[in-house]
């Protein structure tokens, strides 16, 4: 999917292309960055919802096993809660859409990774266009509005 | 070739292909490693649970407390499912088949289609914007199965 590293690069080693690198950075940099830390922070809330989900699960069988075993109420009352717990994760789980977010940030910040190649290279819409910074800015404005059609997430 | 094209694909070699590569097979490796570890641990589970089943099923007083052999056969198949649950959640099995096509194709593309110094100017530039042209279009398609791939592991739909 991605690499972990910015391919932001030191522009005096590349001279004839300084000025553009330097107007990638600043065009993308904070995009960028923005969406791949954002798409991290929602992988994370939902792979740990869907883990604690799953293994939540187990954990609820184990307590009714106890409690069929055992005279105790306390395990009944225990699996209670905790099925209770994991209704209600999956449901804010749903309802804040961190899956669907998540995607769509891993494919903004991707994208925008390659368009910083596409740019400097002046590869499809920069080879035609007048002002091919202009069109980076551009593009930076449509691939975030793109990402969140799905919902507002911010 | 122009000074320009021949930093940008300096750069592009390094900034975009070898970082690119570098991350596919490693994490290629990664899923690969934790494939393994799921389906190994499934199957000991599974196979816990059927000695414990059995046990319970022929009352051998023999191999200990009964109530507990009744508890590893109930829980180690609900183990069992979610690890292949979790699995499944990591996608371990297709991004490690994707990442190591993708770099293939990646490491195929890079040899066979990237333009070479002897090239005139002109002749260049084009080889130069296909060669870009190729690889985007291969890591975009990359990114469109990877959304299409995490999207199906659980309960709401990618993004279109």
């Amino acid at each position: 999917m991605t690499a972990t590293s910015d391919p932001r690069s030191t522009a005096q080693s590349y001279p004839a292309m300084a000025a553009d690198m330097e107007e990638a950075d600043r065009v993308l940099g904070s995009a960028l960055g923005e969406a791949d830390t954002l798409a991290g922070k929602l992988q994370n809330r939902f792979r740990f919802s869907e883990l604690a989900i799953i293994y939540g699960g187990v954990a609820a069988v184990a307590l009714g096993l106890a409690s069929g075993l055992s005279e105790q109420g306390a395990f009944s009352f225990v699996e209670a809660v905790l099925t209770a717990g994991l209704g209600a994760l999956a449901f804010i789980s749903g309802q804040l859409r961190w899956q669907r977010r998540w995607l769509r940030r891993r494919w903004q910040a991707e994208t925008l990774r390659g368009e910083r190649f596409l740019f400097l290279a002046r590869v499809g819409e920069y080879a035609e266009a007048d002002d091919p910074a202009r069109r980076l800015r551009q593009r930076v404005v449509d691939i975030e509005r793109m990402a969140r059609e799905v919902q507002q997430d911010d | 070739m122009t000074d320009r094209d021949r930093e940008f694909r300096q750069y592009y070699e390094v900034q975009r292909i070898e970082n690119q590569l570098a991350w596919y097979k490693k994490t290629a490796r990664f899923h690969a490693g934790w494939d393994n570890r799921f389906v190994i641990l499934s199957g000991i589970l599974m196979f816990t649970a059927s000695v414990g089943s059995w046990i319970v099923a022929a009352g051998w007083a023999g191999a200990g407390p009964l109530a507990v052999w009744l508890i590893v056969a109930a829980l180690a198949p609900a183990l069992s499912a979610a690890v292949a649950a979790t699995r499944v959640l990591y996608g371990n099995e297709n991004n490690r088949e994707r990442y190591e096509n993708t770099a293939l194709d990646l490491q195929t593309l890079s040899a066979y289609r990237a333009p070479t110094p002897t090239m005139a100017d002109a002749e260049y530039r084009e080889a130069l914007v296909e060669y870009v042209t190729a690889v985007e279009s291969l890591l975009t398609q990359e990114h469109q199965q990877w959304v299409q791939t995490m999207g199906e592991v659980a309960r709401t739909e990618p993004p279109e």
